[in-house]
């Protein structure tokens, strides 16, 4: 029966038993009658297909929180990738433990596959550990050279095929102040890239450290402090992100490869009047340490360039031993679930820490669209411009900072 | 689009418009529009609703579903379905008269719903938790048994949500709502005991209670020095949960749902109080059906609850400023504000603003605040579907709260910061203010009709006894005799009097036979134009004396653009009228 005879049918019922409650004598008898003849169309409540689409999404955990069994997956497998999508699947156990797994395939040929399991929380909720085992083939990442006056002429690609297993701990020593260690063993794949021009066309071992062999197996020791004083639902319009991470990368063929990085990064958000523009400041800055004959492998220098550093260049367009990244925005919220940025992006990269001065930054500026989840920005459009490109569009899940 | 079965559908369109028109031409002509027992004042539940079952309610869906979409009858300018023939909501499983039905006093608003003094002292057992999200939660079973719901005010906000959850409670109780019991506490977390069969859901899964889940949630917290921690215990609700209700429709399996619930007045009305009150979470998540037995029979009872985001309060942050003043999406203002770069600032933005960490932070000018321009995160159907007759009971009501009574009410919430009592004070009787200058003036303010033996209509005017508005020049009534089978009128005559007196002299040959009908369209002239629109006041002869069975504040309904502010007309003016004398036409 379709929707309008069933109205027409529901009507005329409607009207047939609601003749009796208009004789009736007292006003009570009325409602009474009328409440006595509602009960022979009476129905259980039930979902209608929006409210089971929802559901659905929900189990997926689109909408909040986890997901909960088989579930589709969707997002970025690594930097340039493109927009991935597959299957995953999650079983809770223990207390709030759970055991997860995902593979997904981008619109880049990149591929992913990760298992892992979070281990119920310790410490009254405060401590997590999770190990993670991901393989990622990314057949085609940018490289363009090392140093920070690279030509973007240079491109070429290389196959990057990292395989990991990592063990993490967590601790919230306050509400705003949290610790983390983990340590990972990493083995790393490399190879031609699959479109050219590959990386061992235009470079050689002399300028590229680490391409004179394909395999290299890692063990790395990271300890972190962060103190985020960020809202933690929806729109965080004032407080900051303050953080340190070290990691020691131990190369376990030769040590040719071992180094260490330190990282700190700040971030502030200053509201004006009363957040109806938001300052929005961020700087990081990336160093490694090197012993005397050893390097850093091309691969895992720190970069500038892409959607969450310097905008308006290509994803790893400049690669060295250290790098300084600075980024400023101007916000407005139109609506509570968008905001516009007006932004400035500025990083170098150099060989030497002593030169992360503010000489010969590449910098670019644009403007950005970001839609606002639950748990801050969830989507955004950004077009970004530097002197290497006119305009450059990002559409990325997330915010850059 | 919809497929139409012609060869089915019609033939039953066609039957469906036969027997209105049968039933218009004779039913209705044998349908009094006044019965035996009008106006009625309690509306019984008569059918047993054991069949009814559980229905959460889907915060997402709901929020998709009322930003995007207007759900209900579509038809504007409804008038309130859930009325007596006097324009008044009777008592029900939706609602209970209290302020403005019999007298309440500043130590009845204070003790509200409750009928007990609180959690009994002792162990008290958790049977489940609630950690997910921010805001933990337990529901526990005091020594006595009782059941009991435990929240708490987040870190650093000591009061906020719970001290703002009772004064809200209170004033909804006094308002006529069922709201439940809730009581501020005092908790050591060494009271706690894990229940034998405690569960908790976290992430959608449902599992045993431990205490770390307990000491977890604890976490998110405020907690006092001495390790405490402030709660407000809610006292479960009688009878069976069923779920919230929806501000549409009916509950499909309930036998004695059978009014719309956009077109409950008590719904609609429901917008102008949580208006006063800034509660933006005036959503279905926050309302909650329970399986009650009365008379011997299971009825659903109907109630609001969570108030603890109102006011000041977001729950777990102070009110942000634009709640209240915007939607949670709004489509136009969204793109205007794309281009602008910020520069078109809106109001809200610079509007001073209260703050304190115990009570939040709200609007502190409210001199100019218009109830009209309210916004609640996302509207419902019946705060859509409200008229300015709904808007004008509800302003009545709030009239009858005192200052004192408002003042006293703050002191419920033990925010223990004078200077913020004395703000969320002002708050709450500013607001009234604004809303019972603003509804009171919207619509033909004559109120409390009475028909004596003494040759005058009586009555009064809401408005000018409120000092909202300046007495209207003068009073009209046409009088006619109202034949109750068929509905039709014969005019008797047009009386007049001063505005100065709130009462018109009756024709004198106003028929007086015992069973005899008449009405009056009193209308008040030379005041804001709105006023200009009469009421119907029916009266029943019976027992020699005049008894009103009949009121209709908007028989024509909301005039165009009634939301906009009315004009009034200046007291001076209203004066100088004053000196018409009484006049009799007819």
């Amino acid at each position: 029966m379709n929707a309008r005879l069933r109205l027409t049918t529901t009507t005329l019922l409607i009207s047939i038993v609601a003749a009796p409650a208009l004789a009736q004598d007292s006003r009570a008898d009325a409602i009474r009658q009328q409440q006595s003849d509602r009960q022979q169309y009476l129905s259980p409540p039930q979902k209608n297909t929006a409210e089971r689409v929802l559901d659905r999404l929900e189990r997926w955990g689109f909408i909040s929180g986890p997901p909960r069994g088989l579930h589709p997956w969707g997002g970025s497998i690594y930097p340039g990738s493109g927009f991935a999508a597959g299957v995953g699947a999650r079983q809770p156990f223990g207390d709030d433990g759970a055991v997860s797994v995902f593979s997904g395939y981008s619109i880049g040929s990149s591929a992913i596959a990760q298992a892992a399991v979070s281990l119920p929380t310790f410490a009254d909720g405060r401590g997590t550990l999770s190990l993670t085992g991901r393989y990622i083939d990314a057949p085609d990442v940018k490289y363009f050279g090392v140093g920070n006056d690279t030509s973007k002429d240079d491109r070429t690609r290389f196959g990057y095929s990292p395989t990991s297993g990592a063990a993490r701990l967590g601790f919230e020593l306050t509400d705003r102040l949290a610790a983390t260690a983990e340590i990972t063993y990493l083995q790393v794949d490399t190879s031609a890239a699959r479109t050219a021009p590959s990386i061992e066309e235009r470079f050689d071992p002399t300028d590229t450290p680490g391409l004179e062999q394909s395999q290299f197996d890692f063990v790395t020791a990271t300890a972190g402090l962060a103190y985020d004083s960020r809202r933690r639902l929806g729109y965080g319009g004032r407080g900051g992100l303050y953080r340190a991470n070290v990691t020691e990368y131990r190369d376990r063929n030769r040590g040719t490869y071992s180094f260490r990085s330190f990282e700190a990064e700040a971030r502030q958000l200053i509201p004006i009047l009363r957040g109806n523009w938001v300052i929005a400041l961020r700087a990081i800055a990336t160093v490694t340490d090197v012993d005397a004959e050893r390097e850093v492998p091309y691969f895992l220098l720190p970069s500038v360039g892409g959607g969450s550093t310097v905008r308006g260049y290509q994803d790893f367009r400049f690669r060295d031993r250290n790098r300084l990244v600075m980024n400023a925005e101007l916000r407005w919220t139109p609506s509570r679930f968008m905001d516009m940025a007006l932004f400035y992006d500025a990083g170098k990269v150099e060989a030497s820490r002593q030169d992360l001065d503010f000489d010969n930054l590449k910098d670019g500026y644009g403007i950005g669209m970001r839609l606002i989840g639950p748990r801050g920005y969830a989507f955004r459009v950004e077009a970004a411009r530097s002197v290497e490109h006119r305009a450059r569009l990002i559409v990325s899940a997330g915010g850059a900072f | 689009m919809l497929s139409i079965n012609r060869t089915v559908a019609v033939p039953c369109l066609a039957v469906t418009a036969l027997f209105f028109i049968l039933t218009a031409a004779g039913g209705l002509a044998a349908t009094p529009r006044f019965l035996s027992d009008d106006p009625i004042a309690v509306v019984v539940d008569s059918q047993d609703a054991s069949n009814v079952t559980k229905r959460d309610i889907d915060l997402v869906y709901d929020t998709i579903e009322n930003l995007f979409t207007k759900p209900g009858d579509p038809t504007s300018n409804v008038r309130a379905q859930s009325v007596s023939t006097i324009d008044e909501v009777p008592d029900s499983s939706w609602f209970t008269n209290r302020i403005g039905a019999v007298p309440i006093s500043v130590d009845e608003l204070v003790k509200g719903p409750d009928t007990t003094n609180g959690p009994e002292p002792g162990a008290w057992s958790v049977i489940a938790a609630k950690i997910d999200g921010v805001t933990p939660g337990f529901t526990v079973r005091d020594a006595s048994g009782q059941v009991w719901f435990l929240k708490f005010d987040p870190p650093g906000y000591r009061a906020m949500a719970t001290g703002t959850e009772i004064v809200v409670s209170k004033l909804m109780w006094a308002l006529g709502y069922h709201v439940p019991e809730v009581h501020i506490a005092s908790l050591n977390p060494d009271r706690l005991t894990v229940g034998e069969k405690a569960t908790i859901t976290i992430n959608g899964r449902k599992r045993a209670l431990k205490r770390a889940d307990i000491n977890a949630a604890l976490n998110k917290a405020h907690r006092d020095k001495d390790g405490s921690y402030r709660v407000i215990a809610s006292k479960a609700l009688e009878g069976q949960p069923l779920g919230g209700f929806k501000f549409y429709g009916t509950r499909s399996d309930d036998p004695n749902d059978v009014i719309a619930h956009e077109h409950r007045r008590e719904l609609r009305a429901y917008g102008t109080f949580a208006a006063w009150l800034n509660h933006v979470d005036s959503k279905s998540i926050n309302t909650l059906d329970t399986l009650v037995e009365r008379d011997g029979r299971k009825i659903v009872r109907h109630h609001l609850l969570d108030f603890g985001s109102t006011i000041g309060s977001a729950g777990v942050y102070p009110r942000e400023a634009y709640e209240g003043s915007e939607y949670l999406v709004e489509g136009k203002k969204t793109l205007a504000g794309i281009p602008t770069l910020g520069l078109y600032v809106k109001g809200w933005r610079t509007a001073p603003r209260y703050r304190s960490s115990t009570v939040g932070s709200f609007p502190s000018d409210n001199s100019t605040w218009d109830p009209e321009q309210w916004k609640p995160r996302y509207a419902n159907s019946a705060f859509r579907a409200a008229r300015m007759d709904d808007k004008f009971w509800a302003a009545r009501r709030l009239q009858l709260f005192t200052s004192d009574m408002l003042r006293a009410v703050t002191q419920v919430g033990q925010f223990n910061d004078p200077p913020s009592e004395t703000a969320l004070a002002k708050f709450l009787i500013d607001r009234r203010d604004a809303i019972v200058r603003r509804y009171l003036i919207a619509v033909n303010p004559i109120v409390d009709l009475q028909l004596p033996e003494n040759g005058r209509l009586m009555f009064a005017n809401a408005a000018v006894d409120a000092d909202a508005a300046s007495m209207p020049m003068e009073y009209v009534a046409n009088w006619s005799r109202f034949d109750n089978a068929t509905g039709t009128t014969t005019a008797v005559g047009t009386t007049r009097s001063a505005g100065s007196r709130t009462s018109v002299p009756v024709p004198i040959d106003l028929p007086t036979a015992e069973g005899t009908y008449v009405r009056a369209e009193i209308a008040a002239m030379g005041g804001p134009a709105a006023w200009s629109a009469p009421v119907q006041a029916y009266f029943l002869r019976q027992h020699a004396n005049w008894k009103l069975v009949g009121f209709e504040r908007l028989p024509g309904g909301n005039a165009p653009n009634s939301s906009a502010p009315p004009t009034a007309t200046a007291r001076s003016q209203a004066i100088q009228r004053a000196s018409i004398t009484d006049t009799r036409q007819h």
